[in-house]
């Protein structure tokens, strides 16, 4: 992410409530990443894979923390098993009432993206939370960034699900 | 003939649920018989996801390090995703255990070899990733000693391997609802910890307070 949008990110995590973060970097999140390492407000767990990060996360949530899972997009497809099961073993059957995290993704391969490997990604990121009845939303401009984390916050803890913030345009992309 | 001595898993968690008072324990459903056996106490939470329980387990734990948090897996539970060894010899929470039953079979698909039935070790694993207390108990006695230790002991992360015999369940808990358990232990942690982990329902209170 731009390094000017750092500070607007870590306070709007703050406003939301985040207190607890797990995570896997990618090239685009890395610095928020880093960010949230250094800062005191945040417990953050580095993990090896989206997995684990997603049940790191919602053991969080059961002690009373408000987590985020930060990863690339690519990490939907890890972390679909756990996600799915939680999602509709747990009490909701219809996307609500899981296991609750905030999940912080890049959107690779969206329109813009400079490399061709992330084609994938972008293929299956919004099929994939459509299918585990993610809510989400994109974010690609700077005046919408905090505003969409609070969204998105709120509706994890209190639809009790998975929701995602998924990053990209303006605010990774130098065009 | 080389005898491998291997425990009683029934034996096993009866002698633990002798010893739980508030500890939190995530459980990996095919440990039918813990619910009967701890007295279906609401600090328990039933969950069907291989290769889910212990990271569930290591999150909790470090929200919560002032209270003890005990994960049962299996071995194909911890097998499904070994991702999860590294951040635990990382973070090693201190108020955590995982205690893994080993019966080296895939046991709730009628039986087939998991890979510890050959030439994997998963206390060895764990140790190769940092976890500093790991091991493997192959009798009772060393398996109390672990246990009264693990739960007397708030100083490192305890991975116990337990080697049982694959034998069939003296209890089935037929009523087992995964959601009910979620339910039951969120409550339980919100009412002994005095925090929210469930959602108020702010318009309603807010006309309620109005009284309108």
């Amino acid at each position: 992410m731009k390094e000017e949008y750092l500070p607007e990110l870590l306070s709007a995590l703050k406003a939301a409530g985040i207190n607890f973060a797990a995570g896997l970097p990618d090239s685009w999140l890395r610095n928020v990443i880093e960010a949230i390492e250094k800062d005191p407000n945040f417990k953050y767990v580095q993990v090896c894979n989206e997995w684990v990060g997603y049940c790191v996360c919602v053991g969080a949530w059961l002690g009373g923390k408000k987590p985020v899972l930060i990863m690339e997009n690519s990490g939907l497809r890890t972390a679909a098993e756990p996600i799915a099961r939680m999602m509709f073993h747990s009490g909701g059957g219809g996307g609500n009432h899981g296991m609750a995290t905030l999940i912080l993704t890049s959107y690779r391969g969206d329109l813009g993206d400079t490399e061709f490997w992330t084609i994938g990604h972008a293929a299956t990121c919004e099929p994939f939370l459509k299918a585990l009845r993610i809510p989400y939303i994109i974010v690609r401009e700077a005046k919408d960034l905090r505003k969409s984390i609070l969204r998105a916050a709120r509706a994890a803890f209190t639809f009790v699900t998975p929701a995602a913030v998924v990053i990209s345009g303006d605010l990774v992309m130098v065009d | 003939m080389i005898m491998v001595e291997k425990l009683d898993k029934y034996e096993c968690l009866k002698y633990l649920a002798s010893k739980v008072t508030d500890e939190l324990v995530i459980a990996w459903t095919a440990f039918y018989e813990w619910p009967a056996l701890s007295g279906e106490r609401p600090g328990n939470l039933h969950y069907s996801q291989l290769g889910c329980t212990a990271p569930m387990a290591m999150g909790l734990a470090l929200a919560l390090p002032h209270r003890k948090v005990i994960a049962l897996v299996s071995d194909g539970d911890m097998l499904m995703e070994l991702g999860t060894l590294p951040t635990l010899g990382k973070e090693n929470p201190k108020n955590l255990v995982i205690l893994i039953n080993d019966n080296e079979t895939y046991q709730a698909v009628g039986g087939y070899p998991t890979m510890t039935a050959y030439k994997t070790d998963l206390a060895a694993m764990a140790r190769a990733a940092g976890v500093e207390h790991a091991v493997t108990v192959r009798n009772f006695e060393d398996y109390k000693r672990e246990i009264d230790e693990a739960l007397s002991k708030n100083d490192c992360t305890r991975f116990i391997v337990m080697k049982t015999e694959a034998k069939p369940y003296k209890l089935f808990y037929e009523t087992i609802e995964w959601a009910e358990t979620k339910y039951r232990f969120i409550r339980y942690i919100e009412k002994t910890e005095g925090i929210k982990v469930f959602p108020t329902a702010v318009q309603d209170k807010k006309y309620m307070e109005k009284k309108i």
